[in-house]
């Protein structure tokens, strides 16, 4: 129905090449979001595919039809914008039906999904205000309206929810999936947000310096990371990563004093790599046990939820969330005492110098 | 597979871009490029005006070789041209400043009212400036001389006093651009950060301080700017010499453009205007370019360093 | 808090002084219109009130004003029309649309250059240019020259009102399938009409006020009053109350513009500077 296949895309500004040869595919219904930090090319990207930008090199095409240079108006996509982009002049209503009039589609079509999407969006009543008189969650959905009258083959978002505050992110976020999920057109989505990455889509796509990192589910992404870069990107607080040299003496590993527990296969036998470790994937205690590392606290830091403890081993510098069984020991802590850690058999990675993860489990 | 044809919207577009432009364009060759380039063949030539037709010979460089060796009265304008540039932007440049500090450190009342009076030498017609103060500075029944009387002075001839027009001259100017350069000292004063501004309240210990040290560096690129701009405009003038003296008495307030003016209008010198013009324009796209080089090395500088 | 108070009050002095002398002069000047020649010449403060100036600079036999004015107004209004439809569709085509760099390049830069040099420099070459044509004289003449000399500054503040839109307001549209003089008409005029009304303002007081111009290229029909006033202030015989008169008629659009939209006069003044 609305697959979208990227094939060699590559975009240069003067002569700094900022999106290097890439292929992308993405399927029918899908939800993909774009995620990375900023400069890493996702809204070009985002911005080639709607032909917004102009392609250097390489094709575009959606269920195979190339569309490369097509005009942005007649590839059947429709785009909310970060700023929303309503026209300041029109109503809630002429926004919404631009698109359909430019196109000379008839009036009670056009009525029909006007009533459709204001009812879908609880938009019912505003459609004579201008974007002026709306509140920002309003202007956002009506930039949302404005896509969704379309019935376009592909939605493409550009940070939609940046512009809202904490708390209507949050909800707003939700009720988009919900959409997505009922309308069930292929939506790309791109935000520097690892959360909203991490809790709507189907698939991640991260890029960095306009080279695509790793594609998966966000939980391929979060628990297998392809390189540092990912292990790091993904997660907060962030992954503990540290320099060091590894020793393997049969099943023991050892890696700069520490003890990693779990043998995994095709694990190399010495030299120099990074680990990374998540902060909650360490098992701690009051006491020394067995393969624990003793950790000097330098501040703790209590959210509500979770505590996290700020610390180093003789490793290096380490964050680490107290497990649920470890809140007992939240009182009895604070900056300069001591606990113990120990990191759990599956919760820890080797990157090699060149950042690849090097250790598949 | 075969790359998608430029399609009609794409025609459509290239077209609008062309069409958009066209007029433009077009105003902008057929009557400023084709002008410089008529007097720059013009420039080679004597015209002759017989019974209201023109004869033209070919003279080769002889213009400009008169204009260079023989002239006298348009060096006079030139010297006379920069001297006034120079003095009348710098008077303009320090009073505009000192007038937009004053106001934006102490405050002042009635700001809109006082917008209103300092924009009306701006937009009045220079005509009518220039009428003004032919008026003020009359001889007989002009106003300075008359408050003059009053304190009991003789009376000073402004304008006729070989000495004495030139400086009126530029007086006159700088009464005619301070407001200016006022008011857009105050609007670059304005768009300094404010907390920056607070900050250096804080640090400074003296309202001196603060201005030497912070905001006359923050400054620094809008008074750069607002003074190339405003020497390069004083090339402009001539609505107000037009009409206080016409360059005189003798060549005393002689500038450029009125050379050029007598030359092509009075003497009907038309190769020799031409000669002039091009001159002239050559030597004023010169201090442009250089002016904007200036202007832009020092943005630069100043983003290095932010 | 005593010298804060003092500083307020030297300020206000310093400034408040200044905004005098730009005033007392002109009242002065101004004041002439109504004043008989005796009084004017004799310097008399206070003196009869009177109209004959108005009525003499306007309904007198000698007196070409009322066509001057007329002249001013035909050629001010029409070369801001022109000036102000070419000025706002090449601005949105250099702001917003992809234009070859050179193009792009060459045509500011020569509206820059042209902006600053000497109107002098030119005259002399139009009126030759028209009068080889026949046309010296005429308001085609006079209009189209006033066009293109104001040109530069209404191009530059155009774009300065274009570039305020929002980029991806006319991504938005053009996703909605505007092509891009669609994208001109519907959203870009609809919302850069706050502008182009600064602009015009400005732009038909810079023709209103020119003089270089309007002196060699119209005649005793095309005459406009920047023109007149100068002649006036020529003549031997000065006639103070009626010159007085015509100027004080000369500055109205000035003083309506102040009165109406001061706040875009320095933006428009500044523009060119800041490019």
């Amino acid at each position: 129905m609305a697959d979208v296949t990227i094939q060699g895309f590559q975009k240069f500004y003067g002569s700094v090449e900022v999106i290097p040869p890439l292929d992308l595919e993405i399927r029918t219904g899908e939800f993909v979001v774009l995620v990375g930090p900023s400069g890493s090319g996702k809204s070009t990207l985002l911005r080639m595919i709607a032909g917004l930008e102009k392609i250097d090199a390489g094709t575009v095409s959606i269920d195979g039809e190339d569309i490369t240079g097509r005009d942005p108006g007649d590839r059947d996509m429709a785009m909310v914008f970060q700023s929303y982009a309503l026209y300041p002049h029109m109503t809630v209503a002429e926004n919404m039906t631009f698109a359909l009039r430019m196109r000379g589609t008839g009036d009670a079509v056009i009525r029909e999904r006007l009533t459709e999407a204001l009812r879908m969006l609880s938009l019912e009543g505003y459609e004579n205000r201008k974007p002026a008189q709306l509140s920002g969650g309003q202007r956002q959905r009506v930039a949302m309206g404005r896509a969704i009258v379309r019935q376009p083959r592909v939605f493409l978002f550009d940070e939609p929810l940046s512009n809202l505050d904490a708390k209507l992110r949050a909800r707003t976020r939700l009720e988009l999936r919900e959409l997505h999920d009922r309308l069930g057109a292929t939506s790309i989505f791109v935000t520097h947000d690892q959360i909203e990455a991490m809790t709507m889509a189907d698939r991640i796509v991260l890029l960095d310096h306009g080279r695509i990192q790793q594609i998966g589910s966000p939980r391929e992404i979060y628990e297998e990371p392809r390189n540092r870069f990912v292990a790091s990107f993904i997660g907060s607080p962030e992954i503990n990563l540290l320099e060091g040299s590894l020793h393997v003496d049969g099943d023991t590993i050892i890696f700069n004093g520490l003890t990693l527990p779990g043998r995994k296969a095709e694990m190399p036998t010495g030299g120099e790599y990074t680990l990374g470790i998540r902060p909650e994937a360490f098992d701690v205690s009051a006491e020394p046990l067995a393969g624990t590392a003793p950790l000097a606290i330098r501040a703790v830091e209590y959210t509500g939820s979770d505590v996290f403890v700020f610390g180093t081993i003789d490793a290096g510098p380490l964050t680490v969330k107290l497990p649920a069984e470890g809140h007992s020991l939240r009182d009895g802590i604070g900056a300069g005492t001591i606990i113990h850690v120990r990191p759990r058999a599956e919760g820890w990675h080797l990157f090699d110098r060149s950042g690849q993860r090097v250790v598949k489990t | 597979m075969i790359s998608n044809e430029p399609s009609y919207k794409e025609r459509r577009n290239k077209r609008w871009i062309a069409i958009s432009l066209l007029p433009a364009v077009a105003l902008f060759i057929v009557l400023t490029a084709f002008p410089v380039v008529n007097l720059l063949a013009l420039s080679f030539f004597h015209v002759e005006w017989r019974e209201a037709t023109s004869a033209f010979s070919f003279v080769g460089l002889d213009n400009y070789h008169r204009l260079f060796s023989t002239e006298k009265v348009f060096w006079d304008g030139v010297r006379n041209t920069a001297f006034f540039a120079v003095t009348a932007v710098s008077c303009q440049m320090v009073l505009g400043f000192s007038m937009a500090l004053a106001v934006r450190t102490a405050g002042s009342y009635g700001r809109a009212m006082l917008t209103g009076i300092f924009l009306l030498p701006i937009v009045v017609p220079p005509i009518v400036i220039g009428t003004m103060w032919r008026l003020i500075m009359g001889r007989e029944f002009g106003l300075a001389n008359m408050l003059l009387r009053l304190l009991g002075l003789g009376p000073v001839d402004w304008l006729g006093n070989p000495d004495i027009a030139l400086a009126s001259v530029i007086f006159v100017d700088i009464w005619h651009w301070t407001p200016f350069v006022f008011l857009l000292m105050l609007a670059g004063l304005e768009s300094l950060d404010g907390e920056v501004i607070e900050a250096a309240r804080m640090d400074t210990r003296s309202r001196c301080q603060q201005i030497r040290h912070v905001v006359l560096p923050m400054m620094m690129p809008t008074i750069i700017v607002t003074l190339l701009f405003r020497v390069i405009l004083s090339f402009k003038v001539f609505d107000e010499v037009y009409l206080l003296t016409s360059g005189g008495p003798g060549t005393a307030t002689e500038v450029v453009n009125f050379s050029i003016y007598r030359t092509f209008f009075r003497q009907d010198q038309v190769g020799y205007g031409s000669a002039m013009s091009i001159v002239t324009l050559f030597a004023i796209t010169v201090v442009i370019i250089l002016a904007r080089g200036l202007a832009q090395r020092r943005a630069a500088q100043r983003s290095t360093v932010s | 808090m005593t010298l804060r108070l003092g500083s307020r009050i030297l300020a206000n002095t310093v400034v408040w002084g200044y905004a005098l002398v730009i005033l007392g002069p002109t009242l002065w000047v101004l004041s002439n219109a109504f004043k008989f020649k005796i009084d004017i010449i004799t310097g008399a403060t206070i003196s009869p009130f009177t109209w004959i100036n108005f009525h003499e600079l306007l309904f007198s036999r000698q007196s070409d004003f009322l066509t001057n004015l007329l002249n001013s107004a035909v050629i001010g209004i029409a070369s801001t029309a022109i000036v102000i439809v070419v000025a706002t569709m090449a601005a949105f085509t250099l702001t917003c649309l992809n234009v070859r760099p050179w193009v792009r390049w060459a045509l500011l830069g020569w509206a820059l250059l042209f902006h600053m040099l000497p109107t002098l420099t030119f005259v002399g070459s139009w009126y030759l240019m028209f009068s080889s044509v026949g046309l010296h004289g005429t308001y085609f003449a006079v209009i189209m020259t006033h066009a293109v000399h104001n040109l530069p500054m209404a191009l530059f503040l155009m774009m300065s009102f274009v570039g305020a839109l929002p980029r991806e307001l006319i991504q938005a549209a053009r996703m909605d399938g505007c092509s891009y003089g669609q994208v001109f008409w519907r959203i870009a005029f609809p919302l850069v009409r706050g502008g182009m009304i600064a602009a015009t303002a400005l732009t038909f007081i810079f023709s209103w006020s020119d003089f270089a111009i309007s002196l060699t290229l119209t005649s005793r029909d095309t005459m406009t009053v920047p023109v007149a006033i100068a002649t006036f202030a020529q003549e031997y015989d000065i006639r103070y109350g009626e010159m007085a008169a015509g100027t004080l008629l000369s500055i109205v659009p000035a003083l309506l513009l102040i009165l109406l939209g001061q706040n875009f006069i320095v933006r428009g003044l500044l523009a060119g500077a800041v490019k």
